[in-house]
């Protein structure tokens, strides 16, 4: 109960609302303007990305170019020393020994030989000894190569006979001074020395070089030749890539592969048919992009709390002046037109401060001038009053008086019959009495007494006050029918006053009835009744704003005469009666009392139908 | 207020900023690059002061030894290795001891001196005496004692004696190539992983050994024998062409070596570079038949 008393507190703040629009405005702004700058981040990096690949994977195709082309330049320059006769190719010893030289010189060449058209075969290091014995040169790719291009050949990839290694090897043909083919020399790259070749170029953390072969697709060199065994399944990812942009028909291109994201740029290396790859994470390579992504999200987040804690004191800042502003209306309505708002706040709150001192100032002079008029008004009122109850009780003491002077004449003549004088005393006796009586009731009308407020049940004291009289009036032919409810709330009322109200008003039906008649009294309880003027459900004069929602409703009608209309207007005021034998006190009384109740009174008639009068008191309904 | 309470109220308004400060720094770190571990799972063994990984099999780990060094005295460490970590395993541990004896040559065995080869000769003997159980070791032994006699220290008498314990004691025994390391190996067929050790050759030792002895034998009734017994194995129309091209230019032409050339020339699947060196050999041979020369 009281969570959701507070829940709704807070759901109505201003300040709340302020704020909660401010940290939606920077929710919405902060985190758009991060993610924004990420994007492009992003986009800059992925472009970084794909020039890196596409440049590095052509740098490496130079640097191919240039590795092959040493191999090239020496078999040349050995076919070359060949021809000329610096070496002497019948002389076995003095061929290796210069291979061996040459080896020294060249440790990146991993076999140096020579064949000729005889099957001869010398290399360098030596070819296993059963190999040896059973190897002809001329069979093999590389001499065939030679001899068919009658000049430098560059092998597809096969596997070297003296060690099962895979490789290519470039030859050239040794001709004899009258173009004869005396054999072929060549030297071979093994695979693994490419590759090894290929760790060496820096290439930077992120990249995988290697070179596969366009005809068969075979990877001819790639960076994971380890010096134990481990694991080959990387190599599936280059696989996945080739087979990737192969399809594709792409020179670059995104793969997927193992859960991860990788950007993949072929070059063609056009001299072998090969194309050389460069492949690389997409996560590794933007890591510093991550790492921005998490400093913005983490700024973010911490800018979103700033921002908020900012937003907080903003709020606090722009509603601090309308508390001020709440406080002060409080005090002004508590009465204390002396307060005034601090003017300390700038712009529009100090204009409003300035504005409600203004507003106050004036209410003050007004109420200053209304409590003048009033006191005025109350003083010409009075004076009106007083003329128009002298002149009402001039006019209902004249009569007597002139009665009483007339009949005290004829008592103090004595030359009237004793009986004549006898009945002007009785007179004098009876306008006396209607003199005292008319008295009472003009002191109970311009002094009523204080009610002393108690408890009341309605029913029962209808029920009490209807018992005194019931019987007496049931012989006149006065019938009572009444219609209450089973219970109605109690309220509080002075209970002897109620009972006056009541008498007076049952009084003034025997009289609307000379004849007899029925009078119902009815007694209901109800919220905001439609019968009841809202402006007239005020029941404080000094705060306007103290209404009240439940009602008991006491209506009391009769079947009489009823009264004409343009008289029903005026039957509430003093000293006015439209029946000779009353003083006009009566209905003004009842008026009076109910007032004192903080009650209404309405009179409904219809002329030659009867009369309602209808009495509100406020009450208190349960549920 | 009281000191403590005015540090009590304070220490939550320092607290905040600290905090966001940390966050700061924390999103700012560069984040660590995790490296590949290059730190090896593999258990080591000291050998010659070298430390050798002990490998999953002895075929892996003779792999090592033989494809990872060049003749070094680390390679030989390795090959000992094989059989200190694998002494159950004497098929790989007889391979390991021959590539040992091999390295008694030196770098190129075609200037191995004599001592080399004595030295080598007394390692393969040794091997030979070891593994004799096996036919794996003992025909590939005793095939590298008749090459070391024959080519290397030129005592064919000997060699051929080796050669000749070959055709009688494993006629059936087929060469093994030993293939470099599967780790090491770059080209592969999609899918199939290389293995550390290749099938049998389709060749028989007793083949090779029997060609040694058409090359070295003065004998050409033997030589002739030999080449019989060659062709009578398996159809080998390259091997055999080769052996016939020894047999001619080694021991010269007769009427059945004559047909022989012939029929080989006639062969469809007979290799042409071959039926070249046997057209050259044998127009020569003519040609001195015509000059009353004697076949060569």
């Amino acid at each position: 109960m009281r969570f959701k008393h507070t829940l709704r507190k807070y759901r109505h703040s201003f300040h709340l609302r302020v704020f909660l629009a401010l940290v939606l405005v920077i929710v919405i702004f902060i985190p758009g303007t991060g993610y924004v700058g990420y994007l492009q981040a992003l986009k800059v990096a992925e472009d970084q990305m794909e020039q890196y690949t596409i440049g590095t994977a052509e740098q490496i195709s130079k640097r191919v170019t240039s590795f092959l082309a040493q191999h090239t330049y020496n078999v040349n320059l050995l076919a070359s020393l060949f021809e000329k006769g610096l070496i002497n190719s019948t002389d076995d010893r003095e061929l290796l020994h210069y291979f061996h030289l040459f080896k020294q010189d060249h440790p990146e060449f991993v076999n140096i030989y020579f064949g000729d058209e005889r099957g001869r075969f010398l290399m360098v290091p030596p070819q296993r000894p059963e190999v040896h014995k059973i190897f002809d040169p001329r069979v093999r790719p590389w001499y065939r190569g030679a001899v068919e291009s009658r000049g430098t050949h560059w092998t597809d990839v096969y596997l070297f006979a003296s060690t099962q290694n895979p490789g290519i090897t470039v030859s050239a043909p040794i001709y004899a001074e009258n173009r004869y083919l005396r054999g072929v020399c060549g030297i071979d790259i093994d695979l693994a020395a490419f590759s090894r070749f290929l760790q060496g170029i820096d290439i930077g953390n992120q990249g995988v070089a290697y070179i596969f072969e366009n005809k068969t697709g075979h990877l001819i060199a790639h960076p994971w030749l380890a010096g134990l065994p481990g694991k080959s399944d990387r190599l599936g990812l280059l696989r996945a890539c080739l087979a990737d942009l192969k399809s594709q028909k792409l020179s670059f291109g995104r793969t997927s592969y193992g859960g991860e994201q990788f950007f993949t740029a072929f070059s063609p290396y056009s001299d072998k048919e090969w194309t050389v790859g460069i492949t690389l994470s997409i996560s590794d390579y933007l890591q510093k992009i991550q790492v921005i992504k998490k400093t913005t999200i983490t700024l973010v987040v911490v800018a979103i709390l700033l921002s908020s804690i900012l937003s907080y004191l903003l709020a606090k800042t722009i509603i601090s002046p309308l508390h001020r502003l709440r406080q002060g209306i409080e005090r002004i309505t508590r009465g204390d037109l002396e307060y005034r708002v601090a003017i300390k706040d700038p712009d529009i709150a100090r204009d409003l401060a300035r504005s409600f001192n203004k507003m106050a100032l004036s209410l003050r002079k007004s109420l200053v001038e209304l409590k003048s008029t009033y006191a005025e008004l109350q003083e010409k009122q009075k004076l009106a009053a007083v003329g128009k109850m002298t002149a009402g009780i001039a006019h209902e003491i004249k009569n007597p008086l002139g009665i009483i002077l007339g009949s005290t004449q004829v008592v103090l003549d004595r030359q009237r019959p004793w009986e004549m004088r006898e009945k002007a005393a009785s007179f004098i006796m009876a306008e006396v009495v209607r003199l005292d009586t008319t008295l009472k009731a003009f002191l109970a009308f311009a002094k009523p007494a204080t009610p002393v407020f108690s408890e009341v049940d309605i029913i029962r004291l209808l029920e009490e006050t209807l018992s005194a009289t019931e019987e007496r009036y049931l012989e006149e032919g006065y019938r009572f029918v009444r219609d209450f409810p089973e219970s109605v709330p109690l309220f509080e009322a002075d209970p002897s006053q109620l009972r006056q109200i009541f008498m007076n008003i049952f009084l003034n039906s025997f009289k609307a009835m000379p004849k007899g008649g029925t009078i119902t009294i009815r007694v209901k309880a109800e919220k905001e009744p439609e019968q009841l003027n809202a402006d007239k459900r005020f029941i404080s004069i000094r705060n306007p704003f103290t209404v009240a929602r439940d009602w008991l409703i006491v209506s009391i009608e009769d079947e009489g005469c009823g009264i004409p209309a343009e008289q029903l207007g005026k039957i509430m005021e003093p000293f006015v009666s439209f029946r000779d034998d009353g003083i006009g006190l009566g209905l003004s009384i009842i008026s009076q009392l109910v007032k004192l109740h903080r009650g209404h009174l309405q009179v409904e008639s219809t002329e030659g139908k009867g009369t309602t009068f209808y009495l509100f008191f406020p009450c208190i309904l349960k549920g | 207020m009281t000191d403590s309470a005015k540090r009590c109220s304070i220490a939550p308004k320092l607290h905040i900023p600290l905090l966001l400060l940390l966050l700061l720094f924390a999103a700012c770190r560069p984040s660590t690059v995790e490296k590949e571990s290059t730190e090896s799972t593999y258990q080591f063994m000291d050998i010659d002061t070298f430390h050798i990984p002990i490998l999953a099999t002895p075929e892996k780990q003779l792999a090592y030894a033989r494809s990872t060094f060049a003749e070094s005295a680390e390679k030989v460490a390795a090959l000992k290795a094989i059989k200190l970590m694998y002494p159950n395993d004497r098929q790989t541990s007889g391979m390991a001891a021959m590539e040992l004896a091999f390295l008694q040559l030196g770098d190129d065995y075609r200037f191995a001196g004599e001592h080399q080869c004595t030295l080598a000769v007394k390692n393969y003997l040794a091997i030979l005496d070891e593994y004799s159980d096996l036919p794996e070791v003992a025909a590939k032994v005793l095939w590298y004692l008749g090459w070391i006699s024959c080519d290397l220290l030129d005592d064919r008498k000997t060699g051929m004696a080796y050669y000749q314990r070959i055709v009688d004691r494993y006629p059936e025994e087929r060469l093994t190539f030993l293939p470099p390391a599967p780790w090491l190996t770059i080209l592969f067929e999609d899918g199939k992983e290389p293995q550390a050790q290749y099938p049998k050759s389709a060749l028989l030792w007793a083949d090779l050994a029997r060609l040694e002895i058409i090359r070295n034998t003065t004998d050409d009734k033997r030589a002739y024998h030999s080449f019989s017994a060659l062709l009578q194995g398996t159809s080998k129309d390259r091997f055999g062409g080769l052996a016939l091209k020894i047999l001619v230019t080694r021991h010269g032409f007769t009427p059945e070596s004559e047909q022989l050339v012939k029929n080989y020339l006639s062969s469809p699947t007979a290799d042409e570079v071959l039926k070249k060196d046997l057209y050259l050999a044998m127009s020569i041979h003519r040609r001195n038949q015509e000059a009353g020369k004697p076949g060569q």
